[in-house]
């Protein structure tokens, strides 16, 4: 039984422009899915349906539907999704920047409340050391590493059933992002949670994934476990730059012919 | 000596109208310009339950005061909720039309006369003598006597409380505040209910003080300066921007001329404008917010 | 559904006379010829009341054209609107009472007062944007209410300045026809010099900085520049109105001007709606005949003395919940209103204009 389904999801923006059209994705329990694509493929407007924010850029959910444990929430306001565990780490301005860290983690709202918040403090503290070292230090000051763990660490503390994480490793440096995703597979096995991973490097998503989805254009083009995907020709040739053979010019293959290999 | 009253007087006046102007705009970006309406209508309540609990005074200034919270509520239930999300300017411009309407419903339902609230509830009013043979009203003493308590118990609320950390944090970032479960209007309503309680205590020692009139709102206009010279979105900012406007104020008049009165607050602010935009303590956000 | 009215639609112009020419078709020409018409009969038949009535409409529409200029045009938020037509009233008051100078020269010299208080008013706007410069301006707007005052008191005038009516070779003018066509004439100077403004190179440099200042930098503009162009030309144009408020009313006094005319004159260009010089005509109209129609509206109703007394109270509240319905409903104005019908009708049975390479 999955935890999060999408079905057939059409996103329109402004009433006219599709961004995602036909998206069909799940999540399992504690399971790692990752979702590749370029630029404007429609990943974070998924992400965005999933969590509830559309409302903000005039976009709805037209068609298709999202259920979370059994019950449906597209459309559903943002702060009720958060309440029923599911929590969003946002590309941008994912922290309090006037805040220092300890209050930065005090602030999201859980059910939990004294010896139990505590509790869970000082697990994420375990999980993020660094923090627990900068825990006077304002969140704007930190560096871009330090910022996205205190941006996870701060989605945690709302005791999610689902992550979701928007572009992990943009603007770190490799080493970081290698880092990082240590640590979300940290996260999943101690905290037993299920993470969505939004990702334009694949080769980051790729190691820690247990199921990934490719999308471009605003659907899903080929999906499957980490082996498939990593074996397959036209996700090594154009999402992990691993070309075999000579290096063909981009022009040389035709959206049509690539879409033949997409779905054969 | 008795100058050095007179602004530490003013000068919680404005302070504790000052900090209203800041809660809002600290949670929501919002500035209140119907601040000050709001305080005048505070006052005005308790003279509508002074009639209701007769005899009772402190009933009826408690009453008074629960019910400028439940105002403060209900304003932004009705109204400024359905201003969340537009543009700054139209929801400043919705605060003045409220202030507008406050003043015409408050004329149609009192009446424009002078009316003073000390003689409706019965307490009295004596003057307090002070060292150096400066005179103050014992109201105007509570007054800075519950400035210094409001102040010191929002500081500790928004520093250490935790829907306090949770007010800033929606004023810094609202979005990633709803991302972490954190009810945006719930939030909002607080900062309404809070600012106008402590507007409604402003009005309410004022006009024990000297009576309640329809030009009450001047005064909270004059206090605006103080908020912004401070910092508008700083506590410590408009306590301070209070004593700078008040001293420039009692002095001014004292000395120079008494019609500068109305017009020195916004001297001092056309002045920290030029000099320093943001305020004394206020953060330095982009001035470009529309 | 019917044949609508010929306007113009797209772009068939093939000479330059063409392009800078108003109105395009005929049948607007026409149209144009029977609203002239109408507005040059109009005082011969409507009473003194109406009269009035139109009087302080034109001479509110030059204010609210000058606002839109500034606010709506090129996107420097002023609530100080008040105090630049005190100025220009008081700038007339005092030279005719001190000098007795007759309005060929007080008419110049608001004009001029206004370019000077457009500087004023206008600098921190290099410096500020948004709320920070509405407050600036606010703040000037009491600077200059309390100069006027000063200049009340200490010359004596403490209940106002009376204003002769201006007089032209010893006749006197005054009358209601003849401030009906002053100030249609005004109002229509100020449309033209709005209309022609905006076409030009300095208006699309307004909607530049407005929109982007950034942009509009790499492109050229001076921002600065443009800025205090707009607060001084604005300002120039209330001024004068200001002074035409002072001869029209023949009294200038401090508290004519208070806060709420600068909020009444913000308020015509909301209602009316932003963008729009069409829309600050309508606000203008709009405001000004509103505490009328709220005065007739109280007449209607059963226990009308009772509220009779209280007519300010009423105006106020009832401006303040009319200007909330409005930004909170309809932000985009009558204009607003005027294209949802004029669209309603032009595209029936569609809805909604097609975006430009909608995707499939």
């Amino acid at each position: 039984m999955s935890l999060l389904e999408v079905e057939k999801i059409e996103v329109v923006y402004k009433r006219v422009i599709t961004a995602v059209q036909g998206v069909t994705l799940s999540v399992g329990p504690k399971q790692i899915v990752a979702i590749l694509g370029t630029n404007g493929a429609g990943k974070t407007t998924t992400l965005r349906a999933i969590s509830g924010f559309l409302g903000l850029d005039d976009a709805r959910i037209t068609e298709g539907a999202i259920s979370f444990a059994g019950r449906r929430i597209e459309n559903a306001p943002p702060h009720d999704i958060a309440a029923r565990g599911i929590v969003l780490v946002p590309e941008r301005d994912k922290v309090f920047p006037n805040l220092t860290v300890a209050e930065n983690l005090a602030v999201p709202v859980s059910r939990a409340s004294g010896a139990e918040r505590r509790r869970q403090d000082e697990q994420i503290y375990r999980l993020f050391p660094r923090l627990a070292e900068l825990r006077q230090r304002i969140g704007g000051l930190l560096s871009g590493g330090e910022r996205q763990m205190l941006a996870i660490a701060g989605a945690l503390m709302c005791r999610p059933s689902l992550l979701l994480v928007d572009e992990l490793s943009l603007g770190l440096a490799p080493v970081v992002v290698q880092d990082l995703t240590r640590r979300l597979l940290a996260v999943r096995d101690e905290l037993g949670i299920a993470i969505l991973l939004v990702e334009q490097s694949a080769a980051a998503a790729l190691t820690i994934a247990d199921y990934a989805y490719v999308m471009e254009n605003g659907r899903i083009v080929l999906d499957g476990d980490r082996e498939k995907l990593k074996s397959h020709q036209d996700v090594q040739e154009f999402y992990l730059g691993q070309a075999g053979g000579e290096r063909r010019s981009y022009r040389a293959v035709k959206q049509y012919r690539r879409s033949r290999r997409w779905y054969g | 000596m008795q100058l050095a009253v007179n602004i530490v007087v003013l000068a919680s006046i404005y302070a504790l109208i000052a900090c209203g102007y800041v809660l809002i705009y600290r949670v929501s970006r919002v500035l209140n310009l119907a601040h000050g309406e709001l305080m005048m209508l505070g006052a005005y309540m308790v003279l509508a339950t002074a009639s209701l609990f007769n005899g009772h005074p402190v009933i009826a200034l408690a009453a008074a005061i629960l019910l400028s919270l439940l105002v403060g509520v209900l304003v932004y239930v009705f109204l400024m909720r359905k201003m969340t999300g537009e543009m700054v300017l139209a929801a400043i411009l919705t605060t003045v039309a409220l202030g507008i309407l406050i003043r015409g419903l408050v004329v149609l339902i009192w009446s424009a006369q002078q009316q003073y609230p000390a003689q409706a509830l019965g307490v009295p009013n004596p003057s307090l003598v002070l060292f150096g043979g400066a005179r103050v009203s014992m109201w105007s003493a509570v007054l800075v006597g519950t400035t210094v308590i409001v102040y010191a118990a929002l500081f500790a609320f928004l520093r250490f409380g935790r829907w306090g950390m949770r007010m800033r944090a929606a004023g810094q970032n609202p979005l990633l505040a709803a991302q972490r479960g954190i009810n945006l209007h719930g939030v909002y309503a607080l900062a309404w209910s809070l600012s106008t309680l402590t507007g409604a205590l402003a009005g309410i020692l004022m006009a024990l003080d000297s009576g309640v009139t329809g030009g009450m709102p001047v005064i909270g206009l004059k206090a605006f300066p103080a908020a912004l010279v401070g910092g508008l979105d700083s506590l410590v900012g408009a306590l301070a921007g209070s004593l700078i406007i008040a001293a420039a104020e009692v002095l001014l008049i004292y000395y120079v001329d008494p019609l500068l009165s109305d017009v020195v607050p916004f001297l001092v602010l056309i002045a920290m404008l030029i000099v320093r935009p943001w305020g004394l303590f206020g953060t330095r956000e982009e001035l470009d917010r529309v | 559904m019917f044949r609508p009215v010929p306007r113009a639609s797209g772009y068939f112009r093939t000479g330059y006379g063409q392009d800078l020419a108003l109105v395009q078709t005929r049948a607007e020409r026409i149209g144009l010829a029977i609203f002239v018409v109408i507005l040059a009969g109009f005082p011969f038949v409507a009473s003194p009341f109406a009269l009035d009535l139109a009087c302080q409409v034109f001479l509110a529409s030059v204010g609210a054209l000058s606002l839109m200029l500034l606010t709506g045009y090129a996107g420097q938020i002023s609530l100080g609107h008040a105090g630049l037509i005190a100025a220009g009233a008081f700038t007339t008051g005092i030279l005719a009472r001190e000098i007795h100078a007759p309005f060929w020269i007080t008419l110049p010299a608001s004009a001029v007062t206004g370019i000077v208080l457009g500087f004023v008013f206008g600098l921190p706007s290099l410096r500020l944007r948004g709320l920070y410069l509405a407050v600036s301006t606010l703040a000037l707007h009491f600077v200059v209410i309390y100069l006027g005052g000063e200049y009340e008191t200490k010359r004596g005038f403490s209940t106002g300045i009376l204003v002769e009516p201006p007089s032209l070779a010893g006749f006197k003018l005054s009358g209601g026809r003849f401030w009906y066509f002053v100030l249609l004439a005004a109002a229509a100077l100020s449309l033209l010099i709005c209309i022609n403004l905006l076409r030009s190179r300095s208006g699309r440099a307004f909607r530049a900085v407005h929109a982007r200042e950034t942009v509009a930098e790499a492109l050229g503009i001076s921002i600065a520049g443009t800025k205090l162009l707009a607060f001084v030309i604005s300002s120039a144009m209330t001024s004068v109105a200001g002074c035409l408020f002072a001869y029209y009313r023949g009294f200038v006094s401090v508290e004519a001007f208070d806060l709420f005319l600068s909020i009444q004159y913000v308020a015509m260009i909301i209602i009316g709606g932003m963008g729009s010089l069409l829309g600050a005509l309508l606000g203008a109209a709009f405001v000004t005949l509103f505490p009328y129609a709220i005065e007739a509206l109280l007449h209607l109703l059963p226990n009308a003395d009772k509220l009779a007394g209280d007519i300010f109270a009423v105006n106020y509240a009832s401006f303040g919940v009319v200007m909330i319905l409005f930004l909170v409903f309809e932000p985009l104005g009558l204009v607003g209103i005027w294209h949802r019908l004029q669209n309603y009708f032009l595209l029936w049975p569609f809805r909604y204009r097609p975006l430009a390479g909608a995707r499939k």
